[in-house]
């Protein structure tokens, strides 16, 4: 039995036999405490809301079906039927929205599949971006390594814009599944984020032991793109630690400025994994687009890494001021196939900083409801995370 | 509304006492939120559907009300954001170890005080697996996530207690 192994059986033998503490409560005076609290009559919001809880829950949830189908996943803590009433009085932050919003981005689209809005992630079934948030939505961005430690893999987090933003930096490892997906530790668990977005800037409070030098620079250089990754896309590009931080090389630090880098995306999926994840792969800042497409058809097997474009397509690319023109010619692929080399050029166009896509000459000019007659908006976010 | 509370003391108040203890780790605390804890059961009890079983619904309840206490907590925190050490002291384990935990041995004693390290969600599946001895079904049930959730936070739980626990024996393996 290896080391780790067995420490963690002795921790498990150590946590089977806590004592029992001494409850110094007298059941009768518990019950007196109780019954007078219950007996009070309810302030007002509190019981309207209890009162209707059920019903307020139902009307909610069918309206975002009818209008609003990001909010579906918009819910940090979705709560089957039988709990929601109650949840609705326990906690401020669940909404009502429809159970159906506990599963998994990728597989969110199989029970909810809207018509309606045609670039929304949930009617995209195979995607691997999210077009935009609903009106009472917003996106919270993270990120994580994959498992090799090799590539970053930001992720979007569509939440309710009525509780606080920061609050999901450190949960967003809790709506992640990394053994099964096969990606590194979530390394922001433990971390409180203030966010100053008027000064750009972003006040991490980290964890006395934290330290991202473990195998050396590697991991130090994973540490600042995953907070570029999270913290960029809200024009965030400054953070300051509450207490300074090892950076091994670069010396110690208090705070951090965010350097944006160019990046293709290519597709990551470990093969046991049930989903793939668009990574992003650093390319040279002075890299052409059609230098970048090029580069998006290699494979890196050993990184359990794929090119998400056809090795045989050709392309042409032209550029018109924040519009990017892809031209294909020998292009060909199923529907999935097709769907995630869209999705992968639309986040390379952000990456380098283009606002829209024009694609021509695809086998289709809608492919899984990407309406290829105009100009595709590049995505707000990318790798949906929904959350349980 | 008595018989039900007697009812859910009679059958799950120590089980319910010792979870709320362990995650909030503070005696007046966990008074306060049993109290809760009791009043949101007979508030309900009358909307409760029996999809659960009854032990599950109240460690439902339970969860929710200190992971909300954790959340204010924490909002107290972020808000004395440049004071963080001195609110920080309030969230740290303070607290002297109960004395029925300073009397076992020392990795349970240990393992006692890093559960703090955990994420309020981990601490909650190592309480409800491993000192409640659920199932890992019925911890799924009561914090409403998947099975393959449990298990994972569960062994992200565990791997921080045993980097914890391993730090402390390697500083205590340097002072010898």
């Amino acid at each position: 039995m290896n080391r780790f192994k067995y420490n963690e059986d002795k921790i498990k033998e150590s946590l089977k036999h806590m004592p029992k503490i001494k409850d110094d409560l007298d059941k009768d005076h518990l019950y007196q405490r109780i019954s007078s609290e219950v007996n009070q009559p309810e302030k007002s919001h509190t019981k309207k809301r209890f009162a209707f809880a059920p019903v307020m829950s139902a009307v909610i949830a069918a309206a975002v079906l009818l209008l609003l189908v990001p909010l579906f996943i918009n819910d940090t803590m979705v709560q089957d039927n039988s709990d929601r009433s109650l949840d609705q009085a326990l906690d401020k932050t669940i909404s009502n929205e429809s159970s159906d919003a506990g599963e998994e981005a990728g597989s969110s689209t199989e029970s909810n599949g809207e018509a309606g809005e045609t670039v929304l992630m949930t009617d995209k079934s195979d995607s691997h971006v999210i077009q935009e948030t609903g009106d009472n939505d917003m996106m919270i961005h993270g990120a994580v390594a994959d498992l090799q430690g090799q590539y970053i893999i930001p992720l979007s987090l569509v939440v309710s814009d009525s509780v606080e933003k920061e609050q999901f930096y450190g949960e967003i490892g809790d709506h992640l599944d990394e053994e099964a997906w096969g990606l590194s530790d979530y390394m922001f668990s433990d971390v409180d984020v203030q966010l100053d977005v008027s000064n750009q800037q972003a006040q991490i409070d980290l964890p006395e032991d934290f330290s991202p030098v473990k195998n050396g620079s590697l991991e130090v250089s994973l540490f600042e793109d995953l907070l570029a990754a999270m913290f960029l896309p809200i024009q965030v590009d400054h953070v300051i630690f509450s207490r300074p931080v090892n950076l091994g090389q670069i010396g110690t630090v208090k705070e951090l400025p965010l350097q944006p880098t160019k990046n293709i995306y290519k597709h990551y999926q470990v093969p046991e994994s049930e989903r793939g994840f668009l990574v992003q792969v650093p390319i040279d800042d002075q890299a052409g687009f059609e230098t970048a497409l090029s580069e998006m058809k290699r494979d890196e097997e050993e990184f359990n890494v794929s090119g998400t474009i056809p090795e045989s397509a050709d392309f042409s690319v032209q550029e018109n001021g924040s519009q990017l023109q892809v031209d294909f010619t020998n292009i060909s692929g199923d529907g999935e196939i097709l769907t995630t080399m869209i999705d992968a050029i639309l986040m390379t166009a952000k990456s380098f900083g283009y606002e829209d896509v024009l694609f021509s000459n695809l086998p289709d000019d809608n492919i899984n409801s990407y309406d290829l007659s105009a100009p595709v908006r590049v995505p707000e976010g990318v790798n949906p995370i929904t959350p349980e | 509304m008595e018989a039900v509370f007697e009812k859910f003391y009679e059958n799950y108040h120590n089980d319910l006492y010792q979870f709320v203890f362990y995650m909030v780790k503070d005696k007046e605390t966990c008074e306060d939120l049993v109290q809760e804890v009791y009043i949101k059961v007979l508030k309900s009890y009358h909307s409760f559907k029996g999809e659960s079983s009854e032990k599950t619904w109240l460690f439902s309840i339970a969860r929710h009300i200190t992971i909300d206490y954790f959340r204010k907590q924490k909002r107290k925190r972020i808000a004395g954001f440049f004071d963080w050490r001195e609110h920080g002291e309030l969230i740290k384990d303070q607290n002297p170890l109960p004395e029925e935990i300073t009397v076992q041995n020392e990795m349970i004693s240990n393992v006692y005080r890093y559960l703090d390290k955990c994420t309020p969600e981990q601490k909650s599946v190592l309480i409800l697996r491993y000192i409640q001895s659920f199932t890992i079904q019925e911890t799924a049930d009561i914090l409403n996530v998947s099975v393959s959730k449990v298990k994972t936070t569960q062994h992200r739980g565990l791997k921080k207690l045993q980097t914890y626990i391993h730090s402390e024996q390697q500083e205590g393996g340097d002072a010898e």
